[in-house]
């Protein structure tokens, strides 16, 4: 089915969006200060304390916000497209509990209050074990082989994950334990950024090398063998890639969902619903869904902070429900 | 161009699939491969291919150890339409037949001229120029069948190997594949299609291998082959040899 | 009050002199490293991140010093004990790096647990910020005292803060009649009873009771099952608490008809969460209610 609007076009519009949405990011601020109040403090000599909230603050907040919604979207088509199945994301092969586990254990033993770094460093690490275990397990068996051992790895994480909880020390490790999974890019500073920014541009450039590949793999893995696919090299890119980009996000901001589910899903459509082309656009497509939900963040205030991945469940859960109610005849053909 | 088989085995957790089958298949002649259901005849295919690893034996391609080519080589060598006829996405029929050009594609440039008009003469060949826009999705099971063959087809590779081309089409589609695998054979193509149907296969084909529990019993000409004790004891049913149909 | 206007007249001459020599300094670009150093001694914008830490500074700081509390401290439930005209009359935070930024403090107070990123930001952006562990006993709390005390500058004040403290709490530990230490059990909030080494089963100590969780011998805080609760038979019990509405899960174990017949055979008190939340004075409200009703259940046995 022909796409209604030209690739060119659509990657044009997404990306004038995300920086649009970047630039609004940037002088949008917690409503109770004010969203202008940064300017008032500028024109009445505090310029020094606004420009080092627009530096430290919110630069890092915009950046990872931007990049982690990335790296979400782009994750979510390339599993997609690889596991030929419109309801992969990135939480289906394990690697977000397992980098979340990773962050929970560093906040659960305390090493985080000694090394703030030391959270999303484990988480990383959460991540890039699950890669690892991933990689061994679906080396004999196929894609049902690699989403089952996705699962299982989910579940003993979420396991865990609960331990701890039980397990807490004091209701007050409980519950930073427990607003740590909701997600959030609130107050990142550049450490952060410096951190997991370059993990996941290295993930995106793995994913991005199996483009080409996640087209013919439309035809099923046979015949895409028969055209000359390296199976084993494609699904490792597929799954490093992935643990990785989302595996450095995940270990800075907490369980952020449904982006890598709903942005390939809305874009696929607008590509001519080819692969390679999903890939780019629901980069872009996921970054500026994320910046425009964390906007909503700071501008609906209840009176505790409102948590981003709660924001996205709460979006993203009925929107795809609907999307599959519109589309539930053409999913069974 | 000539790919041969050299006693292939092929043994999954002990149990042998494939047991020391040997054939080939030439520029220009139209070979079936039958026999009963789970003689080994796909696992076979999938070993020649590589798809699934053989546990003996050597696959030639022009005395060149087939296997050892890099992938995209031995795909513009040896094109190859599964049985899987499910089309994941709703991508357009011409967009289906341009992914036959893959092995000849590097980077990321899109489709050249010639690329574009190898998929012109595919579909040409399986006259299906009317379907091109159409997603594969909604097609009927023959128009997909005609399109994946003209995806195969588009990588105009010397040899073609094909596994049930003609499973679940009616009569008529099923003659009309038959008459394209044929009219590629005399053009110079080695094709080498998995058969159930014994009297197509009788009907079209140069030559006949004929597998059995896992082990090649016969490959020969279709009378030779479709002998009625052949077709008791392989396929354990009782029949004349079939006539010839104008 | 005398000695606090001796003090402020010598605050403001010290003031004076300061401002006159940051505006010498201001040409040689000094500014800073003076403003600094007097910050450092007596904080003029402080800013509270922690429910807490609040609480410690409304009563030890003048309210011009402060620059933001939480805004859970201007919340009725969540008040501290007797400072509601102060803590109205505050600018509030939501514990978030970019309010207080544009609060622009000298001395940030945070708890242990309380939005650390916001912490390790405004840590790592230079602002000097004291952290606070969560007090588990009086002795935690004095500390704590003192420690904010230093760090404000107002060690007299808050030497005068614990000695009233400890006046007040004797006055009350005196009326408690002699005798072995009943069991008080607060079931309020899903059976979460706490146990020994915690802060409330300091205070329910120091108010002449013992709590079930010392009762039933162990550590922390812990969820009890029905049959442990109902296996003691306690002299008071507390079944209420500040967030039956809207209802949840947790209160819906106070219906159990299991615990009925307990309530309803055993004196209550409502003790506010607030009290006890904090290793502060509110801690007194506690202690008040609970004496209380240790002496009306000492004249009931009388008659």
């Amino acid at each position: 089915m022909k796409s209604p609007v030209s690739y060119t076009l659509l990657i044009a519009g997404l990306a004038l969006l995300v920086g649009l949405l970047a630039f609004v990011s940037m002088i949008v601020g917690p409503s109770t200060a004010g969203t202008f109040e940064l300017f008032d403090m500028m024109a009445h000599g505090k310029a020094d304390t606004a420009w080092m909230i627009m530096r430290e603050v919110r630069l890092p907040r915009t950046a990872l916000a931007m990049l982690v919604g990335m790296t979400l979207g782009m994750a979510g088509a390339a599993l997609q497209g690889f596991l030929r199945n419109p309801l992969a994301d990135p939480g289906v092969i394990g690697v977000s509990p397992a980098a979340s586990l990773g962050a929970v254990l560093a906040l659960y033993t305390g090493i985080s209050t000694l090394i703030p770094l030391a959270l999303p460093l484990m988480g990383i690490l959460g991540a890039l074990l699950c890669a690892l275990l991933l990689q061994g397990l679906a080396r004999r068996g196929g894609v049902l082989t690699l989403v089952l051992a996705g699962v299982a790895v989910s579940s003993l994480c979420a396991a865990m994950m609960s331990l701890a909880l039980n397990l807490s020390p004091n209701p007050y490790a409980a519950a930073e334990i427990m607003f740590w999974l909701m997600g959030s890019v609130t107050d990142r500073s550049m450490d952060h950024l410096l951190l997991a920014g370059p993990l996941m541009v290295l993930g995106w450039l793995l994913l991005a090398a199996s483009v080409r590949a996640l087209d013919a793999l439309s035809l099923g893995e046979e015949a895409a063998a028969g055209l000359g696919v390296n199976l084993g090299r494609t699904r490792m890119l597929v799954i490093t890639g992935t643990a990785i980009s989302v595996g450095a996000g995940t270990a800075v901001t907490g369980g952020i969902g449904f982006i890598g589910l709903v942005v390939p899903h809305l874009l696929r459509p607008l590509v001519g619903h080819t692969p390679s082309r999903l890939l780019l656009a629901s980069a872009l497509g996921g970054g500026a869904l994320l910046l425009a939900a964390d906007i909503l963040v700071r501008v609906v205030m209840l009176g505790p902070e409102l948590k981003l991945g709660v924001l996205t469940a709460l979006i993203g859960a009925p929107f795809f429900l609907w999307l599959i109610f519109r589309a539930r005849t053409e999913l069974e053909s | 161009m000539k790919l041969e088989a050299k006693s292939v085995s092929v043994s999954i957790r002990s149990r042998e699939l494939v047991s020391r089958a040997s054939l080939h298949i030439s520029g220009g002649e139209l070979v079936g491969l039958i026999g009963p259901n789970g003689a080994g005849k796909s696992t076979l295919l999938r070993a020649i291919l590589g798809i699934t690893e053989k546990s003996a034996g050597d696959i030639m391609l022009d005395g060149k150890d087939f296997l050892a080519l890099p992938g995209s080589e031995r795909a513009r060598a040896v094109a190859f339409l599964p049985q899987e006829r499910r089309v994941e996405w709703r991508l357009p029929a011409h967009d289906i037949v341009m992914l036959g050009r893959y092995p000849h594609q590097t980077g990321f440039g899109g489709p050249t001229p010639e690329d574009r008009a190898a998929v012109d003469r595919a579909l040409e060949a399986v006259d299906g120029n009317g379907l091109r826009d159409r997603p594969v999705a909604v097609l009927s099971g023959g128009e997909r069948t005609r399109i994946l063959l003209a995806r195969a087809l588009a990588v105009e590779a010397p040899l073609l190997l094909v596994d049930e081309p003609i499973a679940a089409l009616d009569p008529y589609h099923q003659l009309h594949v038959m008459e394209i695998l044929r009219e590629r054979a005399r053009n110079g193509c080695g094709v080498l299609a998995v058969i159930h149907d014994l009297a197509l296969a009788e009907r079209f084909m140069d030559r006949l291998v004929l597998m059995d529990s896992g082990r090649i019993v016969a490959d020969a000409a279709p009378a030779s082959v479709l002998t009625p004790e052949r077709l008791a004891t392989v396929y354990r049913i009782a029949g004349t040899p079939p006539r010839r149909l104008p | 009050m005398k000695s606090s206007c001796h003090m402020s007249r010598r605050t403001a001459w010290r003031t004076h002199v300061a401002a006159f020599a940051l505006s010498l300094f201001a040409f040689c670009g000094m500014a800073d490293i003076t403003r600094a150093a007097d910050a450092q001694a007596r904080p003029q914008r402080i800013v509270s991140m922690n429910l807490c830490t609040d609480e410690l500074l409304m009563r030890m700081v003048d309210p011009s010093r402060i620059a933001s509390i939480t805004y859970l401290s201007q919340q009725p439930i969540n008040a501290p004990l007797g400072l509601n005209a102060i803590a109205s009359g505050l600018k509030t935070n939501h514990g978030l790096a970019e309010e207080i930024l544009m609060q622009e403090p000298d001395l940030i107070l945070a708890g242990r647990f309380t939005s650390t990123t916001a912490v390790s930001l405004l840590r790592k952006l230079g602002f000097n910020i004291v952290v606070f562990d969560p007090e588990n006993t009086l002795d935690d709390m004095r500390t704590n005292i003192r420690k904010l005390g230093e760090v404000v500058g107002e060690t007299a004040r808050a030497e005068k803060v614990i000695a009233n403290f400890d006046a007040r709490l004797a006055e009350l530990q005196s009326q408690i009649p002699p005798g072995e230490r009943p069991v008080f059990a607060d079931i309020g909030v899903n059976n979460f009873i706490a146990g020994e080494n915690t802060l409330y089963t300091h205070v329910v100590n120091a108010s002449g009771y013992r709590t079930l969780g010392q009762a039933l011998g162990f550590d922390g805080f812990r969820n009890v099952p029905l049959e442990e609760v109902l296996s003691v038979q306690p002299a008071l019990i507390s079944t209420a608490t500040p967030w039956t509405s809207p209802p949840s899960m947790s209160t819906m174990a106070l219906r159990h008809p299991a615990l009925r017949a307990m309530v309803e055979s055993t004196p209550q008190v409502t003790i506010p969460e607030r009290y006890t939340t904090c290793g502060a004075p509110s801690v007194l409200g506690a202690v008040e209610i609970l004496v209380a009703a240790r002496k009306a259940a000492a004249a009931q046995v009388a008659e």
